[in-house]
């Protein structure tokens, strides 16, 4: 380490330590001599900045402007956040609807993803490929969703409706997608439908990687059951997986909102199905309000965040 | 073999008797039909018609009835200028046509000829015609014969015009065609080019591969050609019997015995099929393949038009291509074409060649081209034999190949009775159990529709049969022989057991739907043409495919080429003196070429602006005019313009000198969306009205119209309704059949039914929504009772239900007309189009009005050259570039399309016949489109939302639009205020302001 110091600055008589620089003199140092490692970095960073960061940091920015994207944006502070919460229905519906969804599909599909992949995890190794692909199928192949329309299509030649009419439930087809009381239910069932997804492959992935003989030494020292074996084994073991799941689950129940724009149309009846996502795209596509969908958009990340650091907290618990 | 001579009689026996069961039902309705007498004449007339056609013979009874007869004995010629000029009401003139006198015959009324047959028998009728240039449409007539249609098929007559490619632009350079500033071939334009030819008069659809033949009694006849379609000048019409062609067995056998022989090695010619000499329609145009290698000519980068046909546009029977061919040495040939049959798999396509205008012998009516995904290189062929050609050397030959049915087309026919007799069965079957039949319940079908069951065993019979025939031609057991023998399984099970048929109704109607698409593809005969080879038999067939190396290099060079090509960009055209201006379009990649195509021709030579044309996605503009790279004129519909204009993104166009010029191109309320209509704003008092104005200049316009099926209304006894009451009316009627009515809902019904009383949808200005006024609310209820008490269907497949009979009346957009002209084959004349159904006003008029949408175009904020933008508009809009992009659409596109234009006199040039045209403009001339104004967005889901309520939990429709009204004019009040526009207080009118303002005033007088 030392040598290296001194390779760097050979021409400085006195050996420089720590104490003698300020802080940021010292990381510029300290730069310099990793150069390489940030070269190496560039790339993402450069990526992450401008498509990731940048875009968070401008819809901030804009959410306190009016902007209708033709006309440059006029500073108005708060007046967006004002009106979203004291002036505008609608977003307070949204807010309830997206919390609903997020409130059953997320925890919902986040245990079923562990326990379809905990039961997959038993089948031989042939057969768990299988059913791997069976049950991972919906959420790679994109639109297959549209099944569900079909299925529940308003027409009486509709599958569920020409069923309900031949056993003479109904007269008349039911437009199940058109009517504020069957949009919600359905959206949570195709939701959960299509929600086995990357966290499930993780969980079967995470699953697979726990060490037999943690299993054995857990034996000796006086496990009882599965279900011990999998509160202070498994589950500990594979809490980078847990964590993964986790917000990939969280961002997709908050952020569910196109399937219900392909089955329910936009905006769903009554804003029934009307979640945040919706909202949002409603000011910023229909309206040209792009200052106040911002805005939207900020209250849900931060609603994203927040939702993330909950499950940090509850994940912590796992194996205790 | 055997089998087959066996099956058919009986199977024509069979379709004969059950002819007659229908026969019986359709007079009854005749005879009722006639003795109401008070019909409205039009309806009337339109339904006897239906009565003839439903009534004629199909040829192949005809022929079966006449087979004994006697061929005619001398040719009988009349020249065109003899008619009858008492009994002819088209209005005809004589004229000189190509320097022969001809008679002009216009695309409206009849021409009648009285013809002095001898003897009596069989004639074959043949014509010579001068097609006269017009639309890009075939000749369409109707022969009747002492007033009456001998069969069916005689009703559709098609003469096909004659079209050339334009190459007149090439001038010195040695290439084949024109090319744009990037080095790519350009499609030339098709040209008409008339010239006197002869029609045996023959089938329209190539079901009968013969002339038809009429049989005529000895004495005076009339022949009545009925114009349906386009113009045509007859020169001369000849009877005379039908003189079959020699089979290839005696030809040969006659070449060999005058000792022809194969002629040398060396004496191969090339003839490129891109280049023909002539077309029966623009739709056979030059096309380029990429996929070959040794495709003549290639190249890795550039486009090069190199075959004819590709992507199935040479394919509709009765369109031919046609070359000219000179040898160098007298002797036997093969002709070789490299073609590529990758469309119809399990099959052969057809094609017939005339030499000089005439078969050589019968075998070349029925060449077959056999699929494969690759180019092939064989000789022209029946499937068994290569055929050789004797053509002498310094003569010069014309080469004619016409789309032709070939040996597939008496199956075709066969199956296409079969399907009108199934899908008549299951109408019969619907009317009784309704969309979802309960197969436990005893409907009791023996006493019902005996005749039908019957019906279902020997069409089962017929399908099976069918299936092995097509096995036997094509020589594979395809998909196509399982569909068929499912059906036959199915309708034979059902024909036996009535219990069966409830069980098995849906998959009977989804299996005659697939068969019904086969029909439609199995119609169609692509095939692509590279080259043909005229060459000695003992020389080796030319390569069809290009080898392994040629094939990488080819695609490597592909590969690299595409780092250093544009192929978004469609090139601009340099020589314009002008500053040029940037066009963007987001149509499709076809519809955009002949947009640059027809700049090049007209508009950058006329105007000297050079434009650039670019083809971008939907939705790139709004960023693209964020980041100031916008174009300077793109396309736009809906409330974009006006959203645009308010927001100063887009220029005002009324203050250019040609506006008003322009405008008159237009019905009346087709800019109204366009209109950005401000003027009522007192806080900007300024710049009053500045803002207002026009912003964009329609291009496209749709409506709708009634679509009905004439042969339904014919069997029910009722007449099309042209009021709403009348429609009620009908409605037990049809719904007792369990037949529905395809009626636009929410916001579009709801201005439909209100435009027609007179209603606005705004008030004062576009300040508040005018939903709650009494008309308003009526014409809600009205709308929401016809889907709530009337059950009108909410969700369903129109263009499907209409084709089955489910649905035989319907409003949908005039487009769907060419689209079932195209498609629905197989209910061709049952249907027609009609203006919409109205209120019946005081004065005993109807109001049928007509919503509209329009899409235009814009003029950016920022373009450079204001001026040469709107030269732009001024002409692309023009009824010369509308019509004739119209027509290239339909060319290029195919029938089944056509372009809305907003233009009305382009309208009259688009492929319309007069008939049709004259349906259309009524509704034309009678349309509404609704004002654009802020927030108008909002409209359309609280409409849908007090819709719904009152459609899915029975809600007073008064009072669920009463609850949503508000929340729009809330939003418009928003969003007005948000454009510093003058804005009402909730519950407030312009009226009941000035009222409080003048009461104020009074009180502060006081």
């Amino acid at each position: 380490m030392s040598q290296n110091t001194a390779a760097a600055t050979p021409e400085s008589k006195k050996p420089v330590s720590r104490k003698d620089m300020t802080m940021a003199q010292w990381t510029i140092k300290e730069m310099k001599r990793n150069y390489i490692g940030y070269v190496m970095l560039a790339p993402f960073y450069i990526l992450f900045l401008t498509f990731t960061i940048l875009p968070v940091v401008l819809s901030v920015v804009l959410s306190f402007t009016t902007f209708n994207m033709l006309e440059p944006p006029v500073f108005v502070f708060l007046d967006n956040y004002i009106r979203l919460f004291l002036d505008d229905d609608i977003f307070l519906l949204a807010v309830k609807n997206t919390f609903i969804f997020a409130a059953i599909t997320g925890p919902v599909s986040y245990l079923l993803s562990f326990l379809v992949a905990w039961f997959i995890n038993e089948l031989p190794p042939k057969i768990r490929a299988i059913v791997t692909l069976v049950f991972y199928a919906p959420s790679i192949s994109g639109q297959v969703y549209t099944i569900w329309a079909t299925l529940f299509s308003g027409d009486s030649y509709g599958w569920v409706n020409g069923w309900l009419m031949q056993l003479g439930f109904i007269a008349e087809p039911i437009q199940f997608f058109q009517n504020a009381t069957y949009v919600m239910p359905l959206c949570i069932v195709v939701a959960l439908w299509t929600s086995l997804g990357t966290a499930f492959l993780s969980f079967i992935a995470g699953l697979q990687t726990v060490d037999k003989s943690l299993y054995e030494a857990a034996a000796v020292d006086g496990i009882k059951n599965r279900w011990q074996e999998l509160w202070y084994i498994t589950l500990p073991v594979m809490k980078p997986q847990l964590m993964f799941g986790a917000v990939m689950a969280i961002t997709g129940s908050f952020g569910f909102g196109g399937i219900v724009t392909a089955l329910c149309g936009f905006p769903s009846v009554d804003y029934a199905a009307h979640t945040i996502m919706h909202h949002l795209e409603d000011y910023g596509g229909q309206r040209f309000e792009v200052g106040y969908s911002s805005a939207i958009a900020t209250i849900l990340f931060f609603m994203m965040v927040g939702a993330n650091a909950l499950i940090k907290k509850l994940l912590s618990k796992v194996g205790q | 073999m055997k089998n087959l001579k066996l099956t058919k009689p009986i199977a024509l026996l069979l379709s004969g008797l059950m002819l007659v069961s229908t026969f019986t039902v359709t007079a009854a309705a005749a005879e009722t039909d006639n003795g109401s007498g008070n019909d409205s004449s039009k309806v009337g007339q339109s339904i006897s018609e239906v009565m003839e056609l439903l009534n004629a013979t199909t040829y192949a009874e005809y022929k079966v009835t006449h087979k004994e007869k006697a061929l005619g004995k001398n040719a009988i010629t009349i020249a065109g200028t003899d008619y009858d000029t008492e009994k002819t009401d088209a209005k005809v003139s004589v004229d000189t046509y190509g320097g022969e006198k001809a008679l002009y015959t216009p695309e409206l009324g009849t021409v009648v000829y009285n013809v002095d047959v001898p003897s009596d028998g069989l004639y074959m009728i043949e014509m010579d015609y001068y097609p006269i240039a017009g639309k890009a449409s075939n000749i369409e007539r109707a022969l009747r014969i002492d007033g009456k249609i001998p069969f069916k098929e005689s009703r559709y007559l098609s003469m096909t015009k004659i079209w050339k490619d334009d190459l007149s632009d090439i001038g010195e350079s040695d290439t084949a065609f024109e090319q744009d500033p990037l080095g790519n071939d350009v499609r030339p334009m098709a040209i008409e080019a008339p010239d006197w030819a002869t029609y045996e008069f023959k089938d329209a659809t190539g079901y009968y591969n013969e002339p038809f033949q009429y049989y005529l009694t000895a004495g005076t006849h009339s022949l009545e050609l009925e114009a349906t379609r386009e113009a045509v000048a007859i020169g001369s019409i000849t009877l005379k019997p039908y003189d079959a062609p020699k089979s290839y067995e005696e030809v040969s056998a006659e070449y060999a015995s005058k000792g022809y022989k194969a002629v040398s090695s060396d004496a191969t010619v090339k003839i490129q099929a891109e280049t023909p000499v002539r077309t029966s329609t623009s739709t056979v145009y030059p096309t380029y393949d990429r996929s070959s290698a040794i495709s003549e000519p290639q190249d890795a980068s550039k486009i090069r038009l190199n075959t004819i046909g590709k992507t199935t546009t040479w394919q509709s029977v009765g369109d031919w291509v046609e070359y000219t061919l000179t040898v160098n040495e007298t002797g036997l040939y093969y002709i070789v074409p490299r073609f590529q049959q990758s469309e119809q798999p399990d099959m052969f396509v057809s094609r017939k060649l005339y030499i000089n205008g005439e078969l050589p012998f019968a075998e070349a009516g029925t060449l077959q081209f056999a699929y494969d995904d690759e180019f092939q290189a064989k000789p022209l062929n029946d499937g068994t034999t290569e055929f050789q050609f004797y053509f002498e050397a310094g003569k010069e030959y014309t080469l004619r190949f016409e789309v032709v049915l070939g040996n597939m087309a008496e199956l075709i026919s066969e199956i296409e009775a079969s399907l009108v007799n199934l899908n008549q069965i299951y109408l019969k079957i619907k009317q009784i159990t309704g969309a979802t039949p309960d197969q436990y319940r005893d409907y009791n079908f023996i006493e019902l529709i005996p005749n039908e069951l019957n019906l279902l065993i020997v069409e089962s019979a017929n399908l099976y049969d069918f299936s092995a025939r097509l096995e036997a031609i094509t020589g594979e057991r395809g998909s196509n022989c399982a569909t068929l023998n499912e059906i036959a399984r199915i309708a034979d099970r059902m024909g036996r057991d009535e219990d069966e048929i409830a069980k098995n109704l849906s998959k009977f109607k989804a299996n005659i739907g697939t068969l019904g698409t086969w029909m439609n593809t199995a119609r169609k005969q692509p095939l692509q043409v590279d080259f043909f080879s005229v060459q000695s038999p003992d020389v080796a067939l030319p390569k069809a495919n290009a080898n392994a190396f040629q094939a990488f290099a080819f695609e490597m060079s592909q590969f690299v080429a595409s780092f250093f090509t544009d192929y978004n960009s469609l090139g601009s055209e340099a020589g314009g003196e002008g500053e040029s201006i940037s066009v963007w379009v987001t149509t499709g990649r076809d519809q955009s070429q002949i947009v640059r195509q027809m700049i090049n021709d007209m508009f950058t030579p006329q105007y000297g602006v050079p434009v650039e044309l670019k083809l971008v996605a939907g939705g790139t503009l709004l960023p693209a005019t964020l980041a100031g790279n916008g174009p300077d004129v793109a396309y736009m519909g809906g409330s974009d313009p006006v959203n645009y204009a308010i927001r100063n993104a887009i220029q005002k166009l009324d203050g250019f000198d040609t506006f008003d010029e322009v405008c008159a191109r237009f019905s009346d309320q087709a800019i109204v969306p366009f209109t950005l209509d401000v003027t009522d704003n007192p806080a900007t008092e300024e710049d009053e009205g500045e803002a207002a104005g026009v912003y964009a200049i329609p291009e496209t316009q749709s409506f709708s119209m009634l679509f009905y099926r004439q042969d339904i209304f014919a069997d029910l006894e009722i007449e099309v309704p042209t009021t709403w009451d009348e429609l009620k009316a009908i409605l037990p009627v049809l719904q007792s059949e369990y037949m529905e009515i395809a009626m636009p809902q929410k916001l579009a019904g709801f201005t439909l039914l209100y435009y027609q009383r007179d209603g606005e949808l705004y008030a004062d200005g576009g300040m508040r929504i005018n939903l709650d006024s009494n008309l308003a609310l009526d014409t809600f209820k009205e709308l929401c009772d016809m889907f709530t008490q009337y059950k009108f269907p909410l969700t369903y497949d129109f263009a499907n239900r209409f084709r089955t009979g489910e649905m035989p009346l319907g409003i949908a957009d005039y487009t769907m007309y060419t689209q079932l002209n195209a498609f629905a084959t197989e209910i061709r004349g049952l249907w027609a189009m009609m203006p919409l159904p109205g209120y019946e006003m005081e004065d005993g008029t109807v109001n049928n009005t007509a919503t509209t949408a329009v899409s235009g175009l814009v003029m950016m904020a920022d373009a450079k050259n204001p001026e040469n933008a709107w030269k732009y508009i001024d002409w692309i809009t023009s009824t010369d570039a509308q019509s004739r992009y119209g027509n290239e659409y339909t060319a290029l596109l195919g029938n089944g399309t056509i372009h809305p234009t907003a233009n009305k006199e382009a309208m009259m040039n688009m492929n319309w016949s007069s008939t049709e045209l004259e349906t259309l403009m009524a509704q034309f001339n009678k349309l509404r489109a609704t004002p654009e104004y802020p927030g108008s967005y909002i409209i359309t889901r609280y409409v849908d939302f007090a819709f719904l309520d009152a459609y899915n939990n029975n809600a007073d429709p008064v009072e669920a639009m009463l609850s949503q009204y508000i929340f729009i004019n809330k939003e418009i009040s928003r969003k007005r205020a948000e454009f510093g526009l003058d804005t009402l207080e909730m519950g407030e009118t312009l009226a009941s302001r000035a009222e409080e303002a003048a009461a104020a005033e009074t009180g502060e007088a006081e």
